[in-house]
This record gives C-alpha cells, structure tokens and sequence, in this order.
C-alpha cells in the first residue's frame, strides 16, 4: 500500500531560562505507551502548542514529504539516524567543548525532529499534500514551518501508521553550537527567513 | 477508510530520555496490519472472486467493463485538480444572478487581478496566516482556472446592503469596548454573506478566510457565489487592510453552505468540506480567550456539526463561545418602511445596542461609545433589556455525536473532524490499466448505469 512520509527538523535557539526545552521534555517524558486516537492527537497538540510558541526562535530548518515509493525507508532512516546516531559522551558536558563532536561551548539550540508515517491517498494524506503545497520561494520560512507543524494535529490519527518526535540534546546542560550545525551531518538545514 | 481496531492501538516502540536525545516513536499495528495494498490490478482480482461489486477500504465500487475499467470513489478536491474545476461538466456555465459586472469600487478591469485573489486576501499577521485556507482562491489560480476566470463575475449579495448595516453594528460593538484583542469573530453564515459581513468589519479585523473547496457547475455547495462575492469586494479588504491597527483581532469567514444537504443524485457534484478552525491551544497562543459565533437567525443557536468538537473543547481550554445571530441585529421599527434603514442595532434599537455587553459580559462600553450612524449614545443601557433578541449570549458548546464526531466511527471521542465515509467525494471511472479517468459521475454510488460517460478526459 501507498504511504506517506511528513518529517520536519528545526533548529531552535533556546536559552537556558527559556521554557521551550523542559516544556518539550516533559511532553514527551509524561506521554503515554499505549495512545489511543484521542490521546495522539492530545499529546501532538500540546508538543506542537509548545512549538508554536517557539517559531520566532526558528534558526534552522528542513521539512520534507516523500510520497509512494520510499516513504517508508525515510521513515525508519530518520528515526535510526537519530535514535542511533546523536552520541554524545557524558565527558562533553560542561564548559569545555569536545573538539571532535561538540567544538564551540556557545550551546544555544537545540534540534527538535517531528516524524510521521501515514496512509497515502488518506485524510492525512491529502492535508499533508495540501498543506506542504507552498511556492519554492517560501519553503524555508519561519511562517512556512510554524505553518506545517500546525498541521499535525489536523491529522486523521486513524490514518497514521508510525510517528516520532526527539528533542536534541537530552541534557538540559547541553546544546548544540552553530559550530555543530554547520558540520557534523547537519549540512542539510537551511537557513530561515 | 481505516477504522482502528484496538482503543489504544499506538503502541510505543521507542523511548529515549538520555543526554543525547529525549525523544518517543510510535506505530499503530492496526494501521500496518489492514493496509492491504489496493491497487487497480489487485482490486480488479478482488472484484472478480467476489463476482462484481465489493468495498475495498471504500475505494473501489464495481466491476465494469471486463478488465479494463474499475469505478472510484474520489476525493472531489483531488479530483478537480486533477481534472479541472469543472470536471466532468465542461462546458457548463455558471450563473451569477445579478451580477453587474464591476466590483465594489466600481471598476470593470477586475478581471486583471484574479490571479492574485488568494495572496491579496491573506491575512497580514503572520501569526493568522497558518489558518488561512485559501483553497476556494486558488482554483483560479490552477491550470484549469483560466476557464473559471472567464466565467466569473463579481458579485454583490442579494442582501449586501443588510449585510454591511449588520456588519456595521458589530464593529461599533467592538469600537465601544475599544477593540479587544482576546476576542475573535467566527462569520458562519453562507458564503458571500459571511463574504459582505466580513468586508465591512475588515477596518476593524483581520479576516482569516477558510473556504476549502472549489466551485463546480453542479456542485452541493455553491461556492461560485462565494467566490464572485469575494471578487466584488476584494477593493474593501484591500482598503481596511490599511486602515485597521497591525494586531487587529481576528474574524474566521466560514462559510455554512460547506455542509449543504447532499442526496447523492447525478444532479449534484459533492463539493462539500469540513472547516478548519485553529485549535484550542493555538487559540490561546494567539492571546484568544473569547470567541463570538455569528449565525444567520434566532434558529441556529448552535454551532454546526463540523464544530462541535471544536467548540466543546475551547470551552474546557476555557474560552468562552457565545452565540450571535445576524437577526438581533435589526434596524429601528419606523412608521414607514419604504425609506431604507441606515443603522442596525442589537436588539434594533439605539438604545439598545450596547445592552448587548450586558448580555455578554466580556467588557464594559466606554461612556459616550458611538453607535452606528447615530448620535453618542446613553452612557448607560436602558433600564430594560431589548426585546426580540435571542439566547445566544446564553450559549454553551455540549457535546453531541455528529457524523463528524469520531464516536459515530467508533473510535472514541475529541478525534476532530473526520469526514464521514462518501462526505466530499464523487465516483469516477478508470483505466484499469493506466489509471487514467475515464468518465465522471456526479453522485458517488458507483453506478454508471445512468450517466453514461459524462466526460472523457481524452
């Protein structure tokens, strides 16, 4: 069958008395195992009120929607990567920078991920279609992100088969500095206007 | 459609809450076990065991033509945007009764500008622009669009001068109380009303229009009205979009023909859409803690069905709805009707007008506030209240099973709108092969027996 593929990743720039991170954790931290439809749609709404609030700090971003063939791949190949691949040893926390991983102690944001996989030709499908058909030349606005994260709780949860969302880094101590956005895999996000 | 076989079926199969990454992933096996593949071939082979006509997930209808054609059930939108505004009906005209041919400030060469329509009638606050919906202005944007401009017409509403009074003694309302900004409108009137409404309040709200469909020739909702009202007074909007402060509180133009009645006949093309407001909790981010739910008449005292889930769930996130009907809003009983009245006032009395903060008790007027096209009125409401005025003030949302609701799918309650089975959808005929369509039928029963082949897409 037909799927659907509805990611999003932005880049916030998050200061340590600012309540976006620990608002986030704690919606993720405090949500359920077992979801019924009403309580997915509960818990997106109340991540992305989180992130609404959020948008004027936009830095970074990258959405994406893949459509039939390959959905599913892009799926899991975002879920791995993060899940996987965001090693950071306890020794990098604090001041002192990693050279390697972590190269400037400037920890400022933080990457929020948002991952869906749904049923093509489906309700969500075709508001995921219709919301992500934006002219080329608004692709990378803050307006333009805000916008499709304010779709997820229009969804049809009846039709979404898989969804994710990770908070980087963990730790509250910890951030992530433009000098780590700017290499380490990261060369994908674009800039926002 | 997927109908989830288990009450909770999200299972989580991921949770981290580490240093590196906080994070949760979830898969609904009832989604992934059930999602049989349905394409053309396999459904034809479905068909053929079942020896004619079967339901596939709701997709695929009859068996037709030997193996070469399967009848659909499609998505109207997804349809004609497919295959044009006017699918299945080309050549169709498109009445506009009335119309005069200019727009609101007189101009002929309107036509020049209906690319534009749906960028020129944005919202201007980036803050409302997520919960515009500007489906119903683009289709004259669209490949198929150039036909739809050249039938178009501007057109001023049948009682657009009564629209434009009662649009007026809103926006006084709201002028007497200093023009709150906890406070949005939502127009559900039909369409080119809420359209006349929303023109005269624009000096004073941002209008965030939700028209999510296209107009057809045959379509249950007729949004080519809505569409030519939009037209005429796109002069307006353009003007109050200077004229209002920056922050203006909102107003959503709904239209309530959306759910027009549908009964599944040749004769009619089911463009009907459910409306998309912003959630409880966007509401609240949007500094929105009261909403003013304006309807026709004293008999819709309600939201409509589409809206119940919504409406119920603002008031547990504690925003209050209150109810107000066009028809309380109604000019002064004079001797003679045959002079055209010049203002309209809750309870259609200068007198009074301003009783309706009384009745609504958001805020108070400010002394010596303006009503419209009168003298600075009493300082203080009449000792009594206006007669002839609804309940809407007493309006409370209750929850209801609609056929919107999810509990009438059987998934448990506060889902949000999911369209019911068929809701905005029509049948068409398909290449088996190529997928390419055939034949349109305006109803959605399957059957083609009658129709004929309305179109061939060549």
């Amino acid at each position: 069958m037909s799927k659907t593929f509805f990611g999003i990743q932005v880049v916030v720039k998050n200061f340590v008395s600012d309540p976006l991170r620990k608002q986030l954790h704690e919606v993720i931290a405090r949500s359920d195992a077992e979801q019924s439809l009403v309580e997915k749609r509960a818990f997106w709404k109340r991540a992305t009120a989180v992130l609404n609030e959020a948008i004027p700090a936009f830095e970074y971003g990258f959405w994406d929607l893949i459509r039939g063939s390959g959905a599913e791949e892009e799926f899991e190949s975002w879920s791995s990567e993060i899940e996987g691949n965001l090693a950071t040893e306890k020794e990098e926390l604090g001041n002192a920078p990693d050279e390697i991983s972590r190269i400037s102690a400037e920890k400022r944001y933080i990457v929020v991920t948002l991952i869906f996989l749904v049923e093509g030709d489906s309700n969500s499908d075709r508001t995921l279609v219709e919301r992500c058909d934006v002219p080329e030349s608004e692709y990378w606005t803050r307006l333009t992100l805000g916008r499709l994260i304010a779709t997820i709780p229009l969804l049809n949860f009846a039709n979404v088969e898989a969804d994710a969302i990770y908070l980087a880094p963990g730790s509250e101590e910890d951030g992530f500095s433009l000098e780590d956005l700017h290499g380490g895999g990261y060369e994908y996000l674009k800039m926002l206007l | 459609m997927t109908v989830p076989e288990a009450r909770r079926p999200f299972s989580r199969k991921a949770f981290l809450d580490d240093d590196e990454v906080v994070g949760a992933r979830w898969w609904q096996e009832s989604v992934r076990l059930s999602a049989t593949p349905v394409s053309r071939r396999r459904a034809l082979q479905a068909l053929a065991v079942l020896g004619g006509s079967a339901v596939v997930f709701g997709i695929v209808a009859a068996f037709t033509d030997a193996d070469r054609h399967v009848d659909i059930s499609m998505d109207s939108l997804e349809l004609q945007k497919r295959e044009g505004w006017n699918v299945g009906q080309e050549g169709a005209a498109l009445r506009f009764p009335g119309s005069s041919g200019v727009d609101a400030d007189g101009n002929a060469d309107w036509e020049q500008t209906l690319p534009l329509l749906a960028s020129d009638l944005s919202p201007a606050q980036a803050a409302l622009k997520p919960y515009y919906v500007p489906t119903l202005f683009q289709a004259l944007e669209s490949p198929s669009g150039a036909t739809l401009r050249g039938e178009l017409k501007p057109l001023l509403p049948p009682d657009g001068r009564e629209d434009t009074l009662r649009g007026e003694a809103i926006l006084s309302l709201f002028r007497a109380v200093d023009m709150p900004k906890d406070t949005a409108l939502i127009l559900d009137l039909e369409g080119p009303t809420s359209i006349a409404v929303a023109a005269t309040l624009a000096s004073g709200f941002e209008p965030v229009f939700t028209f999510d469909n296209w107009p057809h020739p045959l379509g249950v909702v007729p949004s080519h009205l809505t569409l030519a009202s939009a037209v005429f007074y796109r002069p307006v909007f353009l003007k109050a979009r200077g004229q209002r402060p920056a922050n203006a509180p909102a107003v959503f133009v709904l239209d309530r023909n959306r759910l027009a009645h549908y009964t599944d006949e040749d004769g009619q093309f089911d463009n009907r859409y459910v409306a998309k407001l912003p959630t409880a909790e966007n509401l609240r981010s949007l500094g929105i803690r009261h909403l003013l739910y304006v309807t026709p008449g004293k008999n819709d005292l309600r939201e409509l069905d589409d809206l119940n889930d919504d409406f119920v769930e603002f008031a547990k996130r504690s925003i209050d709805v209150k109810v107000l009907p066009l028809s309380d809003l109604d000019a002064p009983a004079t001797p003679s009707r045959a002079a055209p009245a010049t203002g309209y006032y809750y309870g259609g009395h200068p007198h009074t007008h301003l009783w309706f903060w009384s009745n609504y008790g958001w805020y108070t007027p400010r002394p010596y506030a303006r009503v419209p096209s009168g003298p600075a009125a009493p300082a203080l409401p009449p000792p009594s209240p206006p007669a002839q005025i609804s309940r809407g003030a007493s309006y409370r949302p209750v929850e209801r099973p609609t056929i919107f609701s999810s509990r009438s799918l059987g998934v448990g309650s506060g889902v949000g709108k999911q369209r019911p089975s068929g809701f905005g959808r029509v049948s068409v005929r398909a290449s088996a092969s190529t997928g390419r369509i055939s034949s349109v039928r305006p109803g959605r029963s399957g059957s083609f027996g009658r129709a004929g082949g309305g179109r061939s897409s060549g």
